[in-house]
């Protein structure tokens, strides 16, 4: 097991890399670079062309990866060529922002979610259970940033419950992680619903009955247990879909978190900004996919037989 | 086939599937009778009547430059099921093919494509997608690019895993030892036996492509003026909602009432076809 | 079994708690702020030290005291930073006088050196460094005098050291803090200076209690009454409309249009227009066909309604036909007449142009053709230039109808520069904003990065000129032959001036707003 792990995650550092290189070619393949972008009229061509050079802008492209890589194997992360800030800087100022808003929604996610599919399950073809779906199936429709504008305009403008925008406290994160949780609830509670139903029918639900266990031990202790198995490893799985849905909540509610700074860099072509939040995100996503694999195999034993055992 | 068809009717018994059937249906028919249905082109503008709300002569209102919101609204449709389509079709080649490939050669094989399909998936999709149609340049053509490059990778596990499980089966080795063809095999056998999956993955990208779309119509990347994109029209409507909140409620029922349709019709697909199937 | 799911659950649901709890602890609780001004913007600064700053920001205006000052009327040199300004008859020099008790706001003094000192790291770390050019020598006369020599005279460099990018920073601690400590908390002269930048969010000012200001317009020539101002960066206008009517935000520069009526209806906000310095135009391609053609770019020019531009665009723009703004200085209400003359709606003879060139619509698409080519084009727009976006659309249509098929694809804007630099284009809107007219040198003048889009000796010579002028008729009379220049060969099609809109809440008073969007704040107070 601590073997499948390691390998995972040293193909996952692979997978990190080649997905830096790939982000500098697609990068390339935008016309211009930073200076010339953002250079106002103002700026004169010697003056354009002294700064292309200053950051290393005239020479050839593998060069410049490789010099970006040979800095970032030290830890430095370059600096903006916009702002002239350390990316590192830069990065950790809305890191825990971000952070805090995909961690809070997933949390919701499940919190509300899993409730939300067992009743669902154990009220199954009642009213409550169609509702609770088709409730969620609606939610699941509806495009995030018009989600988070009428969230806004019910619970921040009309209703003054919540800051419309901005960091000015801990309330400030509930209407941005509400965005992203709404929609993402229907995936979890259909599958905590199906796994459930699934697990009742199963033999041995039927013998702790026959042995007399009262019905919410043989729910909780057998039923649950088992069928939230698929769902944990779901749990893992769901923070990089979060972590991506960020960068449309951020820009709404002037959530100052990473997603934001990802998008203005992109498109002026700050190269050091984008390669230092890609990989955060890369790292981050990677941690959750191996950690999801392995939770499946700690859990699941047909799964931990099939990596232990290897393949045939 | 047969078996399909006959699928397909238990499939309308399930009330989800029907329901979303139904829905899709009406999209459907926006889409084709598109020109018989809208009052007015989608692009004519009337500016003298900017901003007006819903009347006989123009049903959903008028945007900021007098142009029929329901005009653009029905024609939008189009746009949205093409897109929709073209996406889904592109993803669901790549991915069943490498699926497939990566399933039955199994080794080394296995591990290129695993790791390909890994880098597709090792940032977030939005994230990616971004960058691709930001590098690309806003167009629709190239969002669809973006969307079948980040999602293939959902088709290719599952395509995958099944393919491993069938390819061991005594129909597959018995056509081994007849020397039938690798490619005559996965076609001839795997490839029908995870149709049902297929179906269903299929059918559950669709929304998902049509809302990355609208997400991506929020960052400016997508449909160019004066295509009627439900996206781009919803955007621009925000801006307008204290004085002209039709601008941006009908498009976005437009895109709730579609996404759901297709929601449904997945949802009822996969209780029937495959049941067991976790997307 | 039940242990390690329960373990797992456990840890999972730990490590959540973990993020979500933990981020929010890590970035702190709500700050208390006393009774400040709030101003809201779109865009985030760059730096924070307006020397390393490709674009200027609201913040910028607010902590850096510019050295002089053209006045909210922007018609004349008065002193600022300084407290005198002479300039010599000849105009080969400039001399500024700086009041004694002068001091940065942590009391450092600021003498001419310091100054002086402020001037030479402009030059040699902002990108616009070039600003300075005309200086030949900047001589200490006494401490408190700094003379400025020219190379030869140059009327635009008075209005280049009246923007905040003149504004003195202590250069000794730029040198010992570093770049980018001093990008973060810069130490500057201005009614306020930098308390707190936190990033993505908003950045806290404080006053400067050394502050002493000399500009003749203002009541109080001493520290403002305003004693914290936060400026808030909110990336959506919706979001940010949102927080001025709710009182969150007391004053949003730039009000989106589309949002005007419900800003204008509230009783406790009040709504101020200047006309943006600067113009909005269409570059034509002159490279490649099409437009390599003059009657196919007259037809274009003749086939633009501005009017109905301006009726559909919620009367939010003022119709510019010449080169120049009817904000910016230099600009001549008669050229522009003249130039209405000529160019103005036109469509019969633009249709009749098209037909000189070649273009006839054989097939009754609507759309004409040439050697069985259909005239198609593309517009490249900046996605984030919210008027010129608008009315792409409408221009869109106003081509058709001549029989142009224009396809309209919006870029953001820095991308839509790119285009024309690159000559990658059929055409593109591009704007400028700058009041003083010497901002179109740098654009046409065939020495200049978007002069390889369009320059012509005719014009590269009376630019060059009017940089030497320092009479005002005589810098007017060449800048309108150069918009008559322009005006005959169409290299680009001027469409507008926009009119900007600044909201203030009715709680702050004695703001006062300049002809070019700048505002005074040395008089205000909040409620």
């Amino acid at each position: 097991m601590f073997e499948y792990a390691v390998r995972k995650l040293a193909f996952g550092v692979l997978v990190v890399f080649a997905v830096t290189v790939i982000l500098f070619a697609v990068m390339q393949l935008m016309p211009g670079d930073p200076i010339r972008l953002i250079a106002n009229p103002r700026m004169t061509p010697e003056k354009m062309e002294q700064l292309r050079h200053q950051w290393g802008l005239d020479q050839p492209v593998y060069v410049q990866y490789f010099f970006w890589l040979a800095r970032f194997l030290h830890g430095d992360f370059g600096t903006s060529i916009v702002t002239g800030q350390p990316v590192s800087f830069l990065i950790a100022t809305r890191l825990p922002y971000t952070l805090a808003l995909a961690g809070l929604a997933l949390l919701l996610e499940y919190a509300l979610a899993v409730p939300l599919g067992l009743i669902a399950a154990v009220k199954q073809n009642s009213a409550l259970d169609r509702g609770i779906v088709f409730v969620s199936t609606i939610l699941w429709s509806v495009p995030t940033f018009w989600l988070g504008i009428l969230l806004m305009l019910l619970l921040a403008v009309k209703i003054p419950v919540f800051p419309i925008s901005g960091y000015s406290g801990p309330l400030s994160i509930v209407l941005p992680a509400l965005t992203l949780t709404l929609p993402a609830l229907a995936g979890t509670l259909r599958l905590t619903r199906s796994e459930v139903l699934e697990a009742v029918r199963e033999p041995y639900v039927l013998t702790a009955y026959a042995k007399g266990l009262p019905s919410r031990a043989v729910l909780i202790r057998h039923v649950l247990r088992n069928a939230l198995i698929p769902v944990t490893m779901m749990f893992f799985l769901s923070l990089p879909w979060l972590l991506g849905g960020s960068v449309v909540v951020e820009s709404i509610f002037s959530w100052p978190g990473m997603g934001r700074l990802l998008w203005k860099s992109i498109g002026v072509q700050d190269l050091p900004v984008v390669q230092g939040i890609v990989v955060i995100i890369a790292v981050l996503t990677v941690i959750s996919n191996v950690a999801g694999d392995i939770v499946a195999g700690l859990l699941d034993p047909r799964i931990r037989l099939e990596i232990e055992g290897g393949e045939r | 086939m047969r078996a399909l068809v006959l699928s397909l009717r238990e499939a309308l018994k399930v009330r989800t599937f029907a329901v979303g059937s139904a829905i899709l249906a009406t999209v459907v028919i926006a889409a084709v009778l598109a020109p018989v249905l809208a009052p007015h082109t989608y692009q004519e503008m009337n500016i003298p009547q900017a901003l007006t709300g819903p009347s006989r002569q123009y049903p959903f209102g008028t945007d900021n430059y007098g142009r029929c919101v329901f005009s653009r609204v029905i024609y939008g449709s189009r746009i949205a099921l093409e897109v929709g389509f073209i996406v889904v079709v592109i993803e669901t080649l790549i991915g069943v093919a490498l699926g497939l490939i990566a399933g039955y050669y199994g080794g080394a094989v296995d591990r290129v494509v695993s790791f390909v399909t890994d880098m597709t998936w090792a940032l977030p999709p939005q994230v990616l997608a971004l960058a691709i149609v930001t590098a690309l340049g806003p167009s629709l053509n190239n969002v669809v690019i973006a969307i079948a490059v980040v999602s293939w990778a959902q088709f290719a596990r599952i395509i995958r895993s099944k393919t491993q499980a069938l390819k061991n089966t005594p129909y597959v080795e018995a056509a081994r030892a007849l020397s039938e063809s690798d490619l005559s095999i996965m076609l001839r056998y795997i490839l029908p036996n995870t149709m049902g999956a297929v179906i269903v993955l299929t059918t559950l990208a669709l929304p998902s492509a049509i809302l990355s779309t609208t997400a991506l119509s929020f960052l400016g990347l997508g449909a160019q003026p004066p295509q009627p994109d439900w996206g781009v029209i919803l955007k621009d409507g925000i801006s307008y909602m204290a004085r002209a909140p039709w601008i941006s409620i009908f498009p976005g029922l437009a895109i709730v009432w579609t996404v759901l349709g297709f929601n449904l019709l997945g949802e009822g697909l996969r209780d029937v076809l495959d049941p067991r199937l976790k997307v | 079994m039940h242990s390690r799911l329960g373990k797992v659950l456990s840890l999972a649901l730990v490590a959540a708690l973990v993020a979500g709890v933990g981020g929010a602890a890590l970035v702190g609780c709500a700050k208390k702020q006393p009774t400040s001004l709030v101003i809201g913007t779109v865009e985030e600064i760059e730096s924070a030290d307006v020397q390393q700053v490709n674009w200027d920001n609201f913040v910028h205006m607010m902590i850096n005291d510019p050295l002089i000052t053209m006045g909210p009327k922007m018609d004349k040199v008065m002193p600022s930073a300084a407290s005198s300004v002479e300039i010599a008859p000849d105009g080969s020099s400039l001399t500024l006088k700086f009041p004694a008790e002068m001091k940065f706001a942590d009391g450092t003094p600021i003498t001419a050196d310091t100054v002086k000192a402020s001037i030479e790291r402009y030059i040699a770390t902002s990108p616009y460094g070039s600003d300075w050019d005309p200086m030949s020598e900047l001589v200490v006369v006494d401490p408190h005098t700094l003379q400025i020599k020219l190379k030869e005279p140059a009327a635009y460099f008075l209005y280049a050291i009246s923007t905040c990018y003149s504004g003195i920073v202590d250069a000794a601690k730029a040198q010992s803090m570093g770049k980018e400590a001093f990008g973060r908390a810069p130490v500057t002269y201005g009614p306020w200076v930098v308390k707190e930048w936190q990033q993505g969010s908003q950045i806290t000012l404080v006053r400067n209690d050394n502050f002493i200001d000399n500009k003749p317009f203002v009541k109080n020539k001493g520290p403002v009454a305003i004693e914290t101002a936060v400026v808030r960066f909110i990336p959506d206008t919706f979001t940010l409309v949102q927080e001025l009517l709710k009182g969150n935000v007391d004053i949003v520069v730039d009000v989106p249009t589309e949002q005007l009526a419900q800003v204008q209806a509230d009783p406790n906000i009040t709504l101020e227009t200047y006309i943006e310095p600067g113009t909005h135009y269409m570059y034509l391609n002159t490279h490649r066909p099409p437009f390599d053609d003059l009657r196919v770019r007259q037809a274009v020019a003749l086939a633009i309604n501005r009017d109905e531009l301006k009726s559909a665009l919620d009367n939010a723009i003022i119709p510019v036909y010449g080169t120049l703004g009817p904000a910016q200085i230099c600009f001549s209400q008669a050229t522009e007449d003249a130039i209405k003359a000529k160019l103005g709606f036109n469509q019969a003879k633009a249709k009749q142009l098209l037909a000189e060139a070649g273009y006839t619509d054989t097939n009754g698409d609507g759309i004409v053709e040439k050697n069985g080519k259909p005239l198609s084009v593309t517009l490249a727009v900046g996605s984030d230039r919210p008027m010129d976006k608008k009315a792409a659309p409408i221009i869109q249509q106003q081509l058709k109808a001549i029989g142009i098929d224009v396809a309209v694809n919006e870029y953001e804007y820095s991308y839509v520069r790119q285009l024309t630099r690159d000559l990658n284009f059929d055409m593109a809107i591009r704007n400028v904003k700058w009041p003083d007219p010497d901002i179109w040198y740098s654009i046409l003048d065939s020495s200049q990065t978007d002069g390889k889009i369009w320059s012509d000796p005719r014009t590269d010579k009376l630019l060059e000129e009017s940089r030497t002028a320092m009479d005002l008729s005589v810098r007017t009379e060449k800048f309108s032959q150069v918009a008559d220049i322009i005006a005959e060969e169409v290299p680009f099609v001027s469409l507008y001036s926009q009119t900007e809109y600044v909201a203030i809440r009715k709680n702050v008073t004695g703001v006062i707003l300049g002809v070019d969007g700048t505002l005074y704040f040395n008089d205000a107070t909040k409620k």
